[in-house]
């Protein structure tokens, strides 16, 4: 198995300040020089009134029910990483895995009909290094 | 457009009496390239927008004066804490206006596919303004209209869903009180100056924005460096730890112990019940958690439970401590939080609000005013329950707020008597939490401060004085060192990003700020001395915007009991700054701006920073 093998990201919602740098940076690493937070694979889910900040991101669980949910196999484990990974040229924007995600952090690029899935930056997660507040972790799963 | 960072357009909307569901006669114009090097983009764009778009015969409060509200090409970039700009003729001052705050609505102007949204005319009815890229729409706002901001963008965040970033006004702005603002994410505020204000005029209860689109940078590799480069910046620098710990209110008890903290109406310069409203009491008492804006490294706010729990923001901010707090003569940090959202749920300027409540009490107390005036309210300073019924009656225009709804220099020729020596506003801005007499240089930022009395475009007292050599009692050095505070928070203020983040979490320089439109937009050559440039020419711009007015070296001046009276404590204690020391600094300033001794920039002035054309002819 490789390195990857059981890491995600942990979110510390305690700790989030709600300034969504991450949305910022992960939508840049992965098109590069280009942001839009639509395109984002972590996305915080913000109650501002009483300043509940939650950063939501794949948990990279055992299961892979994207994987399963996918009719056309877009959503596949990448044999360096041992995560799932959508191929961006497979992926029909069908948005079958969305609602096949239990924790929902299936997102969808509405504006090119595509499936958004953390995929770790391959090892070096860029919102992990760029969170202010240490609300984004990159853990070992139990 | 080649340039990166922009979204490349400005819409313009015209509500042009329209109802909701009507169509609404909107357009959209490309940017003009060859000014956006000369001015950018958020203030100095701005300014050149509302130069054209609203001259003397608009009045503040006519369908025609726009709303401008202005991003720049640094906004919503993966960058540093984003901000927007509102940009109108103010309602308080009927001068050039721009008005600031974070939160998310900066960035998602931007992803709608805009750099500016122009807004003239008058709704029919209230309404709100939705905006989805190029979906633009007048939809119905009678259910929230007369609401308070807090409920009134919670129930547009119902029916939208949160992704929809609001920008809202309060019950002031519908009452056209001159110091309303705005508000979005609940707690940010463009809270000077009356913006609330120009949107109630235009019937206008909201402005609702989602966009989808993206923001090209020049280098996104560069700016992941650069990213790490501020980070070592704030590691380094001398606040940046205490900024995200307390926030603004940081600075509360040294500023009472060098005198310049507002206390009972500018009467003193430092504040007994300190302690009791400092950071300190604030981290302890009622702080619950941090709160940043869109792309901030160094989230300074707040977020606060006081009142068990029954009073919930982000804030209370220093100036808001000091203008709700000791110059009312308040020190208790509970109630000073329930002022704080009093104003923002009502949507009124917590430094209006603060001065104009303190002039009033200061007026009770000498007698010239009485009960019968008040509407009963023993407008003694520290009557807290009395300062929270004011916010109320001010924002609705009920009673004796009426009276002081329209800022403190009216109120000061309804009142009369010596009133006016004590109404403490820069061409009827209200005056924030810096006390002049403390800092005479302060003064002067006050004098020369594009809308009135402001801290925000020249803080001297944020200066070290081991850092940079200036007069606190005097002259000598002084116009030098406001002219350069001034002049780098222009680009900054074009970026748009804050410039408190920058200066005091990162104490960044000129260098830095052209590093950073290089690493955007794709500016190779650009250049310190550039942006300096720059800067003079906005500020100039500026202010022929408001020598437009008739503004003159007569308006530039300070109230009467910050010029002539002693302070009676504090290290600033006996001394007067007096016509002669302030008049010294003011033809300094102006020989340094390249403006003539009235005030008025020089037709070489105007030339050299090639602002001519843009212009045109000043009055004399």
């Amino acid at each position: 198995m490789s390195q990857l093998h059981r890491r995600h990201i942990k979110s510390l919602p305690e700790k989030c300040s709600g300034c969504r740098l991450c949305e910022l940076v992960c939508s840049d690493r992965h098109n590069p020089n280009t942001t839009n937070p639509k395109r984002s694979r972590i996305r915080v889910e913000i109650e501002h009134r009483e300043n509940r900040n939650q950063p939501r991101v794949c948990l990279q669980c055992e299961e892979h029910p994207c994987v399963e949910a996918c009719p056309v196999e877009a959503i596949k484990i990448h044999s360096e990483l041992g995560l799932p990974v959508v191929s961006l040229g497979e992926c029909t924007g069908c948005q079958a895995c969305v609602p096949a995600c239990p924790y929902g952090v299936m997102f969808f690029d509405a504006e090119r009909s595509l499936a958004l899935k953390c995929d770790l930056c391959g090892g070096d997660p860029e919102c992990v290094k760029n969170c202010p507040q240490g609300a984004i972790v990159f853990a070992k799963s139990a | 457009m080649g340039l990166k960072g922009y979204a490349g357009k400005v819409l313009f909307v015209n509500l042009d009496n329209k109802k909701a569901g009507e169509t609404l006669q909107w357009r959209t114009e490309a940017l003009n390239e060859i000014l956006l090097r000369k001015l950018i983009g958020g203030r100095g764009y701005g300014a050149y927008l509302l130069y054209h778009l609203a001259g003397p015969a608009t009045k503040p409060l006519d369908p025609q004066n726009p709303f401008i509200l202005s991003t720049g090409p640094l906004t919503g970039t993966p960058l540093a804490g984003s901000k927007f700009a509102v940009i109108t003729k103010s309602p308080l001052t009927g001068l050039f206006l721009d008005s600031y705050s974070g939160g998310d609505l900066a960035g998602e102007i931007k992803y709608a596919g805009y750099d500016h949204i122009v807004i003239q005319g008058r709704c029919a009815q209230p309404s709100y303004l939705l905006i989805e890229d190029e979906k633009v729409e007048l939809r119905d706002a009678s259910h929230i209209w007369g609401k308070t901001t807090f409920a009134a963008e919670e129930t547009l965040i119902k029916e939208h869903g949160g992704e929809t970033k609001i920008l809202v006004t309060g019950p002031a702005g519908e009452n056209l009180v001159p110091f309303a603002c705005v508000c979005t994410d609940y707690y940010h505020q463009s809270g000077r100056g009356g913006a609330g204000a120009v949107l109630g005029s235009k019937n206008l209860k909201a402005i609702a924005v989602k966009g989808s689109k993206d923001i090209t940078v020049a280098d996104s590799e560069g700016l992941r460096k650069f990213r790490q480069y501020l980070l070592e910046k704030f590691k380094k620098s001398q606040f940046g730890d205490l900024r995200v710990k307390y926030g603004t209110p940081y600075t509360t008890t040294s500023a009472s112990a060098i005198g310049v903290l507002p206390t009972r109406n500018f009467q003193q310069g430092s504040f007994e019940g300190i302690e009791k409203i400092n950071c300190f009491t604030l981290k302890e008492k009622i702080w619950i958690s941090d709160h940043g804006c869109l792309g901030c490294q160094a989230p300074c706010m707040n977020f606060v439970k006081a009142k068990k729990g029954k009073i919930k923001l982000v804030g209370p901010e220093y100036e808001t401590i000091a203008l709700l707090g000791s110059n009312v003569g308040v020190d208790d940090i509970d109630r000073v939080a329930e002022f704080n959202e009093l104003c923002d749920a009502y949507g009124v300027d917590t430094i209006s609000s603060g001065g104009v409540i303190a002039f009033a009490m200061e007026c009770y107390e000498k007698g010239f005013i009485d009960k019968k005036m008040t509407d009963g309210l023993d407008l003694r300073f520290g009557n807290a329950d009395a300062v929270a019924e004011m916010i109320a009656k001010i924002a609705r225009r009920d009673g004796f707020g009426n009276v002081l709804a329209d800022g403190v220099k009216k109120a000061a020729e309804r009142i009369g008597k010596e009133s006016p020596h004590f109404a403490i506003h820069v061409k009827g801005m209200e005056l924030p939490g810096y006390e002049p007499r403390g800092a005479f240089a302060m003064g002067l930022a006050y004098a020369t401060a594009t809308r009135g009395g402001c801290h925000r475009r020249a803080k001297p007292v944020e200066i070290p004085q081991d850092r940079f050599k200036y007069d606190i009692f005097g002259s000598e050095g002084n116009a030098p060192m406001v002219k350069k505070l001034q002049d780098f928070r222009e680009p900054v203020h074009c970026g748009i990003l804050c410039d408190a983040l920058l200066r005091f979490c990162f104490e960044l320089e000129m260098k830095d700020i052209a590093e950073m439109y290089r690493l955007v937009v794709g500016w190779e050559d650009i250049s310190p001395p550039e942006l300096t440039q720059l800067a003079e020419r906005i500020y100039t711009l500026t202010r022929c915007y408001n020598v437009r007015e008739g503004i003159r070296r007569k308006d530039d001046t300070l109230p009467p009991r910050i010029l002539y009276d002693p302070l009676p404590d504090g290290p600033g204690q006996g001394k007067v700054m007096g016509d002669k020391t302030f008049n010294k600094m003011l033809d300094e300033y102006y020989s340094l701006r390249g403006w003539d001794s009235n005030g008025i920039p020089l037709p070489e002035t105007l030339q050299r920073l090639g602002l001519t054309e843009i212009v045109g002819d000043l009055p004399e």
